[in-house]
This record gives C-alpha cells, sequence and structure tokens, in this order.
C-alpha cells in the first residue's frame, strides 16, 4: 500500500484545508484513469497512517467523495471507485473555474501567448486524460 | 479548552511559553492554582483511577539511565493494570527496541520511542505527547507520526500533542492551540483557522496612508507594506472584508495560501506590536 503515498500528496503549506486536497487528489486520479471504476481505495485507517494525516480528516473527504457519487462503500469490502463516474455540476466550483481561466489568460497575453495557442495547449491536456 | 474524545489537540507556541507546564497540569503532576481540570468529569490531580488511563510521553528521557528496557517494562507492568505484554511484542516488532540495553545506552531516538512504546503498551484512553519528536531523524517522525494516528484510527484514542513540527501538527490534528506567555491565543479547528485566517495582497487605486484605518477594520492582526502592495492578515476572513477593501479603494485583491507556520509567527507578532 506504500504508493498510497505518491497517489495523494499532501501540501501543508497551501491554504486549502487538506480533506479539500484528498478529494481533488481523488477527483484527478480517476480522471487521469490512475484510479480505475471499480478499484480499492485504501481503508480510512491505512491512509491516515500512509500520508500521516487524522483519520477523521480522511473520513470527512470519503464522505464527500460518497456524496458526489464518485467513490461508494460496499460493507465489509471496503471502499471503491464507482462503476459509472457522471460528475455533477457545481455553480460555485464552475465560478471558481472560471476565474483561475482568467487568470492563465491574462499570464498567457503577457507573454505572447495567442488564444490559438491555448487552445492548443488545452487540446493536448485534454488528449493526456 | 476543551478537547473531545478521539481527536488529535495540537498545542504550539515559543520556547518557554507554557507548553510543558500545561502538559504537567494536564497530566496531574502539577496542582493547579486556578480552574480546573477535568477527564469524563473528574479531576485529574492526585487521581490514580484515571492516570492508568493515560499514557505520557515527556519531552525529555525520565527513565533511569541504569535501568534495563525489561525492567522498565516490569515497572510499566506494575503500575498499570491494563498494561499488555502482547500489545507490547506486537508494536516491538515495529519500533525494534533492544530490551536487554541499559536506558543509557540508547540513542536519543530510541528513548523516545521506547517511552512511546511503553506508554502505547498500557493501552491508553488518553495519550499526551510533549514534543515526541525533536530532535529525530526525518524517517524516525514520520514513523512517530504514523504510529500515533494509526492508534487513533483503531482505537479511538485521544491524543494531546505540543510540537515544534507544525507540518506534522497541521496534518495530523484536527484541533489547534496557540500559546504565548501562559495564555491560550488562538484556539480553533484546523479547518476553521485555514479558512479564516488569511493573507490578502491588496493593491489601493491612492498610495495614501490608510494603514491606520485598515488597522481598525475588525480582524486585521497585520498589514505589510512593500512598495504599492500591502499584504494584510486578517483572522477572520470573509468575502465581507473584500467588499470593504474594495468600497475603500482596492484595485485588486488576492489570497495568499498561508501555512500554520505563518499563523503561528504573525500571532506571536501581533502581541509584540500590541505591547
Amino acid at each position: 500500500m506504500k504508493e498510497g503515498e505518491g497517489l495523494i500528496n499532501i501540501d501543508s503549506r497551501s491554504s486549502k484545508p487538506i480533506y479539500e486536497q484528498i478529494i481533488e487528489k481523488v477527483k484527478e486520479n480517476i480522471i487521469k484513469g490512475i484510479l480505475k471504476p471499480g478499484d480499492k481505495l485504501p481503508s480510512v485507517r491505512e491512509l491516515a497512517s500512509i500520508i500521516t494525516v487524522n483519520p477523521n480528516t480522511i473520513s470527512k473527504a470519503y464522505i464527500e467523495l460518497e456524496r458526489m457519487k464518485a467513490i461508494e462503500v460496499i460493507r465489509g469490502k471496503g471502499t471503491f471507485v464507482v462503476e459509472n463516474f457522471k460528475p455533477i455540476m457545481d455553480e460555485e466550483k464552475m465560478r471558481e473555474i472560471r476565474e483561475h481561466m482568467k487568470k492563465i489568460i491574462i499570464e498567457a497575453h503577457y507573454i505572447g501567448v495567442d488564444k490559438e495557442k491555448l487552445i492548443d495547449i488545452l487540446n493536448e491536456i485534454y488528449n493526456q486524460f | 479548552m476543551h478537547v473531545n474524545k478521539g481527536s488529535i489537540f495540537g498545542i504550539i507556541g515559543e520556547n518557554g511559553a507554557g507548553k510543558t507546564t500545561l502538559i504537567k497540569c494536564l497530566t496531574g503532576i502539577y496542582r493547579v492554582n486556578e480552574g480546573s481540570i477535568l477527564i469524563n468529569g473528574e479531576d485529574v490531580f492526585d487521581n490514580n483511577k484515571l492516570k492508568q488511563k493515560i499514557g505520557y510521553v515527556p519531552d525529555e528521557n525520565q527513565y533511569f539511565s541504569s535501568f534495563r528496557v525489561k525492567e522498565l517494562l516490569k515497572f510499566y507492568k506494575k503500575t498499570y493494570n491494563d498494561f499488555s505484554q502482547e500489545r507490547f511484542d506486537e508494536l516491538n516488532k515495529k519500533f525494534k527496541i533492544p530490551v536487554n540495553r541499559r536506558v543509557r545506552e540508547l540513542s536519543k531516538g530510541m528513548k523516545m520511542r521506547t517511552s512511546i512504546l511503553l506508554n502505547l503498551s498500557l493501552k491508553p484512553d488518553i495519550l499526551i505527547l510533549d514534543e515526541p519528536t525533536s530532535g529525530l531523524d526525518p524517517v524516525i517522525k514520520k514513523e512517530i507520526m504514523s504510529i500515533i494516528v494509526d492508534e487513533v484510527a483503531s482505537r479511538d484514542v485521544t491524543v494531546f500533542i505540543s510540537s515544534h513540527h507544525l507540518d506534522h501538527i497541521e496534518r495530523i490534528c484536527d484541533n489547534v492551540a496557540i500559546i504565548k506567555n501562559g495564555e491560550i491565543k488562538l484556539m480553533s479547528s484546523m479547518e476553521d483557522a485555514k479558512n479564516s485566517i488569511k493573507k490578502l495582497q491588496v493593491v489601493f487605486k491612492d498610495t495614501i496612508d490608510i494603514n491606520k484605518e485598515l488597522y481598525s477594520l475588525d480582524g486585521v492582526i497585520k498589514i505589510e507594506t512593500i512598495g504599492r502592495v500591502n499584504y494584510i492578515i486578517t483572522k477572520d476572513y470573509t468575502k465581507k472584508l473584500e467588499k470593504k477593501f474594495y468600497d475603500m479603494g482596492a484595485d485588486f485583491i488576492e489570497v495568499v495560501d498561508m501555512s500554520l507556520e505563518d499563523m503561528f509567527i504573525y500571532f506571536v507578532e501581533e502581541e509584540d506590536k500590541n505591547e
């Protein structure tokens, strides 16, 4: 189970609460295909010990991921990535993404990257998933 | 101050701020002058029944240096009714403490691990650790943290820990307190602290002196000005506060990442500013 350490990297310097970071990392790993449908996640206790994070924080993240229907808990068996993960649109998150994009576009503009180049990059990243 | 069952409570403060004193009160070593310390509703001082279920790992070795580890083991067995040899053996597979060695022959890290091992073997309900990782190498540090987290996850132990390794505290604690000159300056859940204590990078349209006005806002604890950029540290971050800055003529506001270490430094400095 040692690989869990690389799977979920926590940055304790970030101002994002740790449980949010765990949620993000798990979602990212699902999108990238590192975690596949039906894959078993480490238990709360295992993950707590691997990444040395408070177990309550991890259960909070797992509960939230379950609510988002990204993972499911099967009693007596463990926690698994769901078979067909359908993301739900979240307005608050969408607003955040828009803000991030704005920042990126401004920065790109300053170093002379135009719209076409940005779209190329976007496509390139999508192809990696 | 209140610590919930099954939580990990971290206390941080400068050297000499009163962490160890507080811990010695909690463990019933010191008698408190004022107030009271209750564990499960009972006063801890002179309460042997309660102390049976408290594991205490002090910040420095307090074992007789001529004792062998197995003699310490015997002492613990006689002292604590619930001490489990089985659990000791099980844990020692990980700790790898040579039981025939004398305490003085052990390295600093080994002494600390011996102390933790013995205290975990008495199956505590409450584990109190005073700087358990100071002066230890990163591998052992991580291992100790991992063991503590595992204890909480598997046995619902309540942990009270003091440390200067703030990145560890930030990861494993759900609640945290900052102590200075014997006074609690901040007490909050880790999450609330992260959400409400923020550093904002603010640029105002006019460069007129607005420091005074800024300081008068509730929750602003520090302002650093570099050129046109103001770094404002607040302990009460809300969207409303951002709006206030815009009303005051802010052009640009950005939230900058802040770790527990940064928070700690600002809280300690805030006091000095007021003095």
